[in-house]
């Protein structure tokens, strides 16, 4: 067991896709949090966050028999989501966010002063992880992806660029922007 | 806190990062973790089914193509058993019949000599001869093999007429068979057409094919070989008497002598008044 605990995610989901389902426990224990968050994130919901979390473990159920290691395993899982994230947008009456559309992020002058005026912050660490997890609510969709595929999973630019189907100047725009705004956002506590 | 939003031109942010990390903690609920773990093991438990599933479509192909061959060569023993019944016409076998009709007449000699190639249809046969009962003749199922049943007793009718032909000095009207061969009822057909020229004659070898006819309704089908070789003579006596004499004359004209002289014979007893040509005074005698 603790060869198999010292295996990396593709091994894992090499020995699920041959049969082995202890290797699937393992894989989605290392990645159930995040994968829950970003999705708990991404549709603002938790009821249909945990729907979609268990449709795209499904999915990789489904589809283990064709899997081949091509890219990092958190790609390829975060890969589903994205595109079952979508999907729920499109049945959506919004349809998909135009932030998924627009490559071209706000200018960074127009990002300054957002939700200063909460009166509700305070200045211990509490405080400032809530009004962080605002910020991050507040993002575009677009960014906010990027922020989170970058923190939940650990991806460089060009893995977020190739999860999200973007070219990696998109993504690593998106993701400045993200930072940017989040900074901006934490200014009053500095 | 203030080094922490000082790098803005970064795509990461190490104190963003860790103040993120401490305050996302939300976690799927259990039942949602034992749900999905459930259903991973299921999918992986069920792949011998899948292996069978491979199996079945590895041999899809094969045992499509083998139900195929069995299909047809079944469809084509049913249709080979099937195929006469379903593939004659009303008439029966024209083609067939054809064949037997000028077929042993050319092994005689008697080319064509025996039946004359009339296209009457089988209904109008029937009907000119009207021996046939109206239900028969008009039933589809029952007509049909009839209808295909004739064919073959007026060629073996034909053969022993050809036989008789060579044998037979001196012929007498017998039975036919209870089932009207067709050549008899073409030959009736063409005594029809033949009236249009000779009416005299042509009714003559009417009334004899009639009398014929209602003495082989009257005599039982198996009757014996002898009188059915008589019979086979039969046909020629409805013959117009000028056709006959063409007839004996074409014998004599193959160098068959004997042949004419029996037939000429046979003429002469059928229509003793009948003037014979002057062609026949030749060979034929007085």
């Amino acid at each position: 067991m603790a060869t198999a605990q010292n295996s990396s995610d593709e091994e894992l989901m090499e020995r699920y896709r041959d049969g082995d389902a202890g290797a699937f426990d393992l894989l989605y224990g290392r990645h159930k949090g995040g994968l829950f968050r970003y999705m708990l994130r991404q549709c603002g919901s938790r009821g249909i966050a945990e729907e979609l979390f268990q449709e795209v473990w499904m999915n990789l159920t489904r589809a283990r028999r064709t899997y081949t290691v091509q890219a990092k395993f958190t790609t390829y899982l975060y890969r589903l989501a994205h595109n079952r994230l979508i999907d729920h947008y499109r049945s959506q009456a919004g349809g998909v966010p135009v932030s998924f559309e627009d490559d071209d992020c706000p200018a960074l002058d127009s990002i300054a002063g957002e939700r200063r005026d909460d009166p509700a912050l305070g200045a211990d660490h509490r405080q400032q992880a809530e009004r962080l997890l605002q910020l991050i609510d507040a993002l575009p969709e677009a960014q906010r992806e990027a922020f989170l595929l970058q923190q939940e999973s650990d991806m460089s630019v060009e893995e977020i660029a190739k999860t999200a189907g973007v070219s990696r100047e998109t993504a690593k725009s998106r993701l400045r922007y993200a930072f940017a705004k989040l900074r901006e956002g934490m200014q009053e506590f500095q | 806190m203030s080094e922490i939003f000082r790098d803005e031109g970064t795509e990461r942010d190490a104190k963003l990062a860790a103040l993120y990390r401490a305050a996302a903690r939300e976690e799927p609920p259990p039942a949602l973790d034992d749900a999905i773990r459930a259903a991973a093991r299921r999918a992986v438990a069920s792949r011998p089914q899948r292996v069978s599933t491979s199996f079945i479509r590895s041999w899809r192909v094969p045992l499509s193509i083998a139900a195929v061959m069995v299909l047809t060569v079944s469809l084509v023993t049913i249709m080979r058993e099937e195929a006469p019944e379903i593939m004659l016409p009303p008439d029966g076998l024209p083609g067939e019949a054809d064949h037997k009709r000028t077929g042993p007449a050319a092994d005689t000699g008697e080319s064509a000599t025996a039946v004359p190639k009339t296209s009457v249809p089988h209904a109008q046969r029937s009907d000119s001869v009207g021996l046939r009962p109206p239900a028969q003749s008009g039933s589809s199922g029952i007509g049909l093999r009839d209808s295909r049943v004739a064919p073959e007793r007026a060629a073996d009718s034909r053969k022993n007429m050809a036989a008789a032909d060579a044998m037979t000095p001196a012929p007498a009207p017998a039975p036919l068979p209870a089932t009207i061969p067709a050549p008899a009822a073409g030959a009736a057909a063409e005594g029809k057409v033949q009236s249009k020229s000779e009416p005299a004659s042509a009714d003559t070898a009417l009334r004899e094919s009639s009398r014929a006819r209602a003495k082989a309704d009257i005599q039982p089908s198996a009757a014996p070989p002898a009188s059915r070789m008589a019979g086979a003579i039969q046909p020629r006596a409805e013959l117009a008497p000028d056709k006959w004499l063409e007839r004996i004359e074409e014998l004599r004209r193959q160098g068959k002598l004997e042949e004419a002289r029996t037939s000429l014979a046979e003429f002469r007893k059928r229509f003793p008044n009948h003037e014979l040509p002057a062609s026949f005074k030749d060979w034929a005698g007085p």
